[in-house]
């Protein structure tokens, strides 16, 4: 019975990881000949200079391949997704894949802390603030969480770097790391990389974690007005008993399909973040391809980052499924 | 309870934080250049934006040295040169004594790839087509020994020459040219001559330089440690240089620098920059066809209150395609005053009157009546042109002309621009050091080239064709400023301003070593001092 239940699971999450790859692909489909319709060059550059003669702007498109026509250029890109270069960067002159690599690694090492921090702190504010309802802590709690989620990340982090790099020099404003991070010690290292990640995982983070406080809180509510917590106090149960066995597990289910439809959110969050704060990453490298019309790497960005999103929504159901017995996938 | 314990570990963190920052403070001994925008490449022949070859010119050395006059040159990688007695051949004399930082000698034979790098279709590099069209060969007779052949004799043979990189052939050879724009070979270990080279290259991050060891001149460079400090965000740009953790910030807007003026920890170096900005009247719109609605409207428009209040008094008035600081600026022409009375009548001349009395002129043309009204196009990325934009519009306004802005994305606008498909546009001119304005007003230009207003004057056509090739550059003078002359009375464009650039350099370093200008912000950077 169990196996016949895991290996259904198996062959729905295989399902769904198939789906995802074709839809991710259809995304990127779409992106391709929406970039072939902006009216641009591939480098605005080419076009202001006033000296370049036709030949050369010919020359130019021929080495990237944008001499040819559309159909021919979207096959091309389709051969270049099965070698697994996901087509060659014009900027970059290396392979997508290995800018969007290098770009991986920034995103995640401020992403993942931000993460954490959205998750810990806005579970844990949340529960207080439920604990606490209707006093005057509630809500202060509950309308700072209205003000947190609606402070736009651009202004956030400007004003951060104005306190903490400028009036107070305790953050620095900007980088993944020291100039002299090679010379570090490795402990050295983690400390200079934690204070230059501190202020853009923080202004990453603010937004999702004041949402996901609020609705902790409303999950919490909802639960505590349940009449299986009635029963329980009425049982006699003590408080700790009841909050921790009957009210937290129901409460926090639903904030894990949270996780998926977060995962969109850092991504986009990620490209005002690595722009105030200069970090090398996957939001960076978006806005510079699309504003250098570096159409191989727009589209390879958009198709890793739809996979992305698609697989974390997938993960939070399979999470769903596990936690909750009641949901079956389907 | 708990919150307590978590709020005194948080508090301990921050004093801890605070102290390390307090560390800190030690004398540096390098400088930090912020930019908002990272190398392009260290291929000079690929590199597209400004910034980058500012930064490659400390790099790579090239044959001589462009003063601040743009019309002469001082040695550099060529000691001497001997021009024959037809001047159509200059023979260059290259030091012997200059090496790439790999320790093979710089060559003759390195100048002479370059050149076919240089010309090469498959390069494609963005200067090509004056090189192409002026220069024969370029041979290398030994290693120090090097004669150009020109195709004719033309005054700016030294400049066109000295416009090529000098890259090394040893290394640049690997890779055929048609493979240089899909390889990243040349910005993984860039082998160069000049003094400074490349320590490391951090995508998007920071470039090292540091000090050549090799360098001919050992006195040279005198900060031995540069860094370039990419943080694409202006504000947070702005405050790392307030801060002192950023010394040189190029490109800085008139309103912050006014702003920040009496800081004493920063200083701030103006000097006028070889560009325009202009509105474009669109002469195929019948509207703009006739000359003296062209001048009305520069009288029409207020430019000194703009530089006034939008510039902050940063920019000078612009009055012919060559900027004031050029040699071949005609000094006699004066800006068109602003006189509303005066293009009130202008257009009265030309038919243009509010005949229904709605505040807006109108006039027949082609058997309908029209009224003055255009859009001016401009594009998003200039906050200073929209608030220009505004200005103007004003203006117009009070001369019963109905002007609308449109505001377009750079790549858009500059769709539109070539396509001719505006009425009127607000843009700029980056002006080169030769004297051509054959590129954006020669009749030949409308079609293929940069004459986007469609302005054509026979006269005008004649007398630049004579100018540009005149080798005695006085002689050249008197035409050109026949020329400008032509120009300033059929006004196909309004000149706005020349902007001046201010760039802002930290107190650690000595402003009497610092020279900028509108060849480079980083014009002397070997040179700088540290107090």
């Amino acid at each position: 019975m169990g196996i016949k239940i895991a290996l259904k699971k198996m062959s729905f999450i295989l399902k769904r990881f198939v789906n995802s790859i074709f839809l991710s692909f259809g995304i990127a489909t779409v992106v391709f000949f929406l970039l072939r319709i902006l009216p641009s060059a591939s480098f605005s550059d080419v076009y202001l200079n006033p000296r370049l003669s036709e030949e050369a702007i010919q020359k130019i498109k021929s080495a990237y391949g944008l001499d040819k026509p559309v159909l021919i250029q979207f096959l091309n890109w389709l051969k270049e997704i099965i070698t697994g270069n996901f087509g060659f960067s014009f900027i970059y002159r290396k392979p997508v894949i290995n800018c969007i690599g290098e770009a991986l690694t920034s995103t995640l090492i401020v992403g993942i802390p931000a993460l954490i921090y959205s998750f810990s702190v806005g579970i844990f504010v949340g529960i207080q603030s439920a604990k606490a309802q209707g006093k005057l802590l509630d809500r202060i709690m509950y309308s700072s969480f209205l003000v947190l989620y609606s402070i736009p990340s651009f202004w956030l982090g400007i004003i951060l770097i104005l306190l903490f790099s400028y009036t107070f020099r305790v953050f620095p404003p900007s980088g993944l790391h020291s100039f002299n991070f090679s010379e570090m010690s490795f402990v050295g290292k983690i400390y200079d990389t934690a204070i230059h990640i501190f202020l853009p995982a923080f202004t990453l983070g603010t937004a999702p974690m004041a949402a996901i406080a609020r609705f902790t809180r409303n999950m919490m509510l909802r639960v505590l007005s349940q009449t299986y917590i009635k029963t329980a106090k009425a049982k006699g149960l003590d408080q700790k008993t009841i909050f921790y066995k009957h009210i937290l597990p129901n409460a926090l289910l639903p904030v894990i399909t949270l996780f998926g439809l977060y995962l969109p959110l850092f991504f986009a969050g990620s490209i005002v973040v690595e722009e105030i704060f200069s970090i090398p990453g996957i939001g960076k490298l978006t806005v510079d391809s699309i504003f250098q019309r570096d159409y191989p790497l727009t589209v390879g960005i958009t198709l890793f980052v739809s996979f992305i999103v698609i697989i974390g929504n997938l993960i939070s159901d399979i999470l769903y499924s596990i936690f909750d017995p009641r949901i079956r996938l389907k | 309870m708990r919150i307590n314990h978590l709020f005194l570990f948080f508090l301990s963190l921050i004093l801890l934080l605070m102290h390390s920052s307090c560390r800190k403070e030690t004398t540096k001994n390098y400088i930090v250049i912020g930019s908002t925008i990272d190398i392009d490449s260290f291929n000079p022949y690929l590199s597209t934006s400004l910034f980058s070859q500012d930064l490659l010119d400390r790099l790579y050395l090239r044959l001589a040295i462009e003063q601040e006059d743009y019309r002469t040159f001082t040695p550099l990688l060529a000691k001497r040169w001997e021009w024959s007695k037809d001047s159509t051949q200059i023979t260059f004399y290259l030091r012997n004594d200059v090496y790439w930082t790999d320790g093979v000698k710089t060559t003759a034979y390195d100048v002479e790839f370059s050149f076919k790098a240089a010309t090469s279709p498959e390069v494609a590099w963005l200067n090509a087509e004056d090189i192409v069209r002026n220069i024969e060969s370029v041979k290398a007779i030994n290693e120090t020994i090097l004669t150009v052949k020109y195709r004719y004799v033309y005054p700016y043979q030294l400049t066109d020459i000295n416009d090529i990189w000098i890259v090394p052939k040893h290394v640049y050879e690997k890779i055929p040219f048609s493979e240089w724009r899909r390889n990243g070979f040349f910005d993984e270990n860039p082998v160069t001559n000049g003094p400074y080279k490349v320590a490391r290259w951090e995508r998007g991050q920071l470039i090292e330089l540091v000090k050549n060891e090799r360098y001919f001149d050992k006195a040279y460079p005198k900060i031995g440690r540069i860094f370039i400090k990419i943080v694409p965000n202006e504000s947070n740009l702005l405050l790392q240089f307030l801060n002192g953790e950023i010394d040189v910030l190029p490109s800085i807007p008139p309103a912050v620098a006014e702003k920040y003026e009496n800081n004493p920890n920063i200083k701030f170096i103006k000097y006028p920059f070889l560009a325009y900005e202009y509105i474009g009247w669109n002469q195929k719109n019948p509207i703009f066809a006739d000359k003296r609605v062209r001048q009305a409207l520069s009288y029409g428009i207020n430019v000194d209150e703009i530089i006034k209040v939008i510039l902050k008094g940063n920019a000078v008035r612009s009055t012919s395609p060559f900027p004031s600081i050029f040699w071949a600026h005609n000094e006699k022409l004066k800006p068109y005053p602003y006189n509303p009375e005066k293009a009130k009548k202008l257009l009265a001349e030309a038919g243009w009157k509010d005949s229904n009395g709605d505040g807006i002129l109108d006039k027949i043309i082609d058997n309908r009546k029209v009224d003055f009204k255009f859009t001016l196009i401009t594009n998003a990325e200039n906050q200073t042109r929209k608030e220009v934009a505004t200005a103007i519009q004003n203006d117009l306004l009070k001369l019963g002309i109905k002007m609308e802005i449109q505001i377009f994305e750079f790549n858009t606008f500059m769709r539109h621009i070539l396509n001719k498909n505006f009425d009127a546009v607000l843009s700029g001119w980056r002006v080169a050091t030769k004297p051509d304005l054959a590129t954006v007003f020669h009749t030949e230009a409308i079609k293929s080239g940069h004459n986007i207003v469609s302005y054509s004057n026979p006269q005008f056509d004649k007398l630049n064709d004579s100018a540009a090739v005149l080798n005695n550059l006085s002689n050249a003078k008197v035409i050109w400023d026949k020329v400008q002359e032509i120009i300033y009375e059929d006004q196909p464009y309004t000149f706005l301003y020349e902007p001046v650039r201010i760039n802002g350099i930290s107190k650690r370093i000595k402003p009497e070593t610092v020279r900028m200008n509108s060849i480079s912000f980083l014009y002397n950077l070997h040179e700088w001092e540290l107090k």
